[in-house]
């Protein structure tokens, strides 16, 4: 989830990982994991072509950091009836770069929606509202209410 | 003496009420809301959502979100509300095996009776939750147009929810209750009710404690949703010129339109120009797009005029059945939250040469007048007498295809009519009988309430045996059938099995059904 104003790359991650082969490229997810960077094993894995998408030991290192994925966001808000609430102001919202499912979520969360209601009534798939969720807490977008 | 509740089974909203201390309380559910979204819909991983819940994912769970299924309730499968619903509903609508209606959620079948029985426990639950006691008995109100069988049908909802429904009332009448509350006054009321997704229209006497229905009418298929459908139109337009990008199959995009165009309709009854924001409501490669609109009321009105000149016909049609005229009008009480548009009010106002009456909540005002009535029937206030009307005129098929009446429509219920009937043949054992409800002359044109046979006629040359067969309409406006040999004075039974109506076992194995999902959920 990154602000628009200050994203900058100097080479695409995923032309880089596209040379490696699947097993590398689950290798380098695995260290990734193991320095707590779950998403970037995720995006790793399901973003780079060529990653072996259907072999599956890659199935099963994908589907093993969705579950760690889901773990985080829930260890964040506290459990699933914890209530998210939007902490930023339209004006500073607008500087982030959010894709349409970002901003659907955001439009979701009143402030008296719990989490599970939220996956529930999302539409989206369970876990990339999860995703999409631990993504809005990390950047700062959304907080818990106490 | 447990509480009697009264409950506004609306189209898009419900809502409920109870007597406390002889004043009308309304219940708001846990959110606070007065109203409750009349919207089920399970989700992916097969949780059932009832209410605001389900009316947030709406769009986004469009085939597994059931709202408006009163408008399909009762109602034969092959007719013409319920082929156009087919072709608007994003869930499926599928043929019952008794020619009636079911709904495809999430690869379970639903009756419904079955799914207004959701929202009817759920605003059970409100107000158990709201007295701290359990609630057995309520009073459940339709639209003022509803046949036989959708007033059948809404009472087995009401069982399958576990409430003993002790009447089905009409909504103008409740409106006209809770407006009479406490008023002797003797005086003539037009009842413009326009909800989410119905539009009735109805004539009242009150005098006295007396209160009477002279006549009424409606169209099931025309309320607020409509507004929405034509500001969320507008709104994709709008986008599409700016940005040129199409929402119309992003269900997500559409989910949030839908939201706003309610929003801002509302809005707009305050104010003369609403802003829309909806930000990230759609991104490609040069980034996230946001739509920004602002509408004014004259463009709304522009919008929905069609609409509400298509209700004054119908108030005109009314006023003629009733043969009053305008101004023999003393009241005019609007009900529903579409009745808050401005257009709406001014344009009922020209028609009947007079501002409506100001002194109701739209939203409530039903579910008042039907805890009203409840208190009534349990306490046997003789204080207050209901004289309603039967919507529709009910007859038999007879030679040649045509309707023959036997109550007109507007008459007073509870009702009884016999009729003789006889036989064309020497010997003739049985007669076939089909009831019918319906304004045409000709039989097909009207809803079959349900076909029975007269058996066990005694051998005689055709034409001598009489059987007396008696129809009635009950205060609930549900139609019984008995018969009589007039020679024998044998009785028979009859059985009118009206569209979509469920036999008890059927019931009951839905309650079962329910419970078991209820046991899960806690599992």
């Amino acid at each position: 989830m990154s602000e628009s104003t200050s994203s900058t790359t100097s080479q695409d991650p995923n032309e880089a990982a596209s040379l490696l082969r699947p097993e590398e490229l689950r290798e380098e997810a695995l260290e990734l994991l193991s320095g707590g960077l779950v998403d970037d094993a995720y995006q790793l894995l399901t973003a780079t072509q060529g990653a072996g998408e259907s072999e599956p030991e890659t199935l099963a290192l994908v589907e093993l950091l969705r579950t760690h994925l889901v773990d985080d966001v829930l260890m964040q808000v506290g459990s699933p009836s914890a209530m998210p609430v939007i902490e930023m102001d339209a004006e500073d919202l607008m500087k982030f770069n959010l894709p349409a499912g970002a901003g659907f979520l955001l439009s979701r969360i009143d402030g008296q929606t719990q989490v599970d209601d939220l996956v529930a009534l999302s539409g989206m798939d369970p876990f990339e509202t999860y995703h999409t969720l631990g993504r809005l807490l990390e950047a700062g977008i959304v907080g818990v209410a106490e | 003496m447990g509480h009697v509740i009264g409950i506004d089974l609306g189209t898009t909203n419900s809502c409920v009420s109870v007597l406390e201390n002889g004043q009308p309380s309304v219940i708001p559910n846990a959110g606070g809301y007065k109203t409750t979204p009349s919207m089920f819909a399970i989700t992916q991983d097969g949780k059932r959502l009832v209410g605001h819940l389900a009316k947030r994912q709406a769009i986004t769970n469009a085939q597994s979100t059931v709202y408006a299924s009163k408008r399909l309730i009762g109602r034969r499968f092959d007719s013409d509300e319920v082929q156009r619903a087919i072709d608007v509903s994003p869930f499926a609508i599928v043929e019952g095996p008794n020619e009636d209606v079911r709904i495809e959620v999430s690869g379970k079948t639903f009756t419904c009776p079955e799914l207004s029985a959701f929202i009817l426990r759920e605003m059970k639950r409100v107000a158990e939750e709201y007295l701290g006691e359990p609630v057995q008995e309520a009073v459940v109100t339709v639209p003022a147009h509803f046949n036989d069988a959708q007033r059948q049908c809404t009472k087995d909802a009401g069982k399958i929810a576990g409430l003993d429904v002790l009447r089905i009332l009409n909504e103008p009448t409740a409106a006209a209750l809770a407006y009479g509350f406490s008023r002797n006054e003797e005086e003539k009321v037009a009842i413009y009710d326009l909800g989410g997704g119905t539009f009735d229209i109805s004539i009242l006497e009150m005098s006295d404690g007396v209160v009477e229905v002279i006549a009424t009418s409606g169209n099931t298929f025309l309320g607020g949703e409509d507004f929405d459908r034509r500001i969320v139109d507008h709104l994709l337009e709008k986008f599409q010129e700016q940005e040129g990008i199409d929402l119309r199959g992003d269900a997500m995009a559409l989910q949030r339109l839908k939201d706003a165009a309610e929003k801002a309709k509302c809005d707009l009854s305050a104010r003369e120009v609403a802003e829309i924001n909806l930000p990230f409501i759609a991104s490609d490669d040069s980034g996230p797009r946001h739509l920004s609109v602002e509408i004014d009321r004259e463009t709304l009105e522009g919008l929905v005029h069609d609409i509400v000149e298509g209700t004054l016909k119908t108030v005109e049609e009314c006023m003629q059945d009733a043969g009053i005229s305008a101004d023999q009008i003393d009241q005019v009480i609007l009900v529903g939250g579409q009745t808050r548009t401005p257009l709406v009010q001014n344009r009922v106002a020209e028609h009947f040469g007079k501002r409506p009456h100001k002194g109701v909540n739209p939203d409530e005002v039903v579910a008042i007048g039907a805890a009203i009535q409840g208190e009534t029937l349990v306490s046997d206030d003789d204080n207050l007498l209901l004289l309603d009307v039967t919507p529709l005129s009910l007859g038999i098929a007879t030679f040649g295809g045509h309707f023959a009446r036997l109550i007109e429509r507007n008459t007073t219920v509870p009702v009884c009519k016999s009729h003789i009937f006889t036989t064309t043949r020497d010997n003739q054992s049985a007669v076939k009988i089909r009831v019918l409800q319906g304004e045409s002359e000709t039989a097909a044109e009207n809803d079959l309430l349900g076909e029975f046979v007269l058996g066990g006629i005694r051998p005689a040359r055709r034409g001598e045996p009489e059987v007396d067969v008696s129809f009635d309409i009950d205060a609930n406006g549900i139609v019984s059938v008995s018969a009589r040999d007039t020679m024998t004075g044998k009785e028979q039974s009859i059985t009118v099995n009206a569209t979509g109506t469920l036999s008890d076992d059927e019931i009951q194995q839905i309650i079962e059904e329910q419970e078991l999902y209820e046991v899960q959920l806690k599992e």
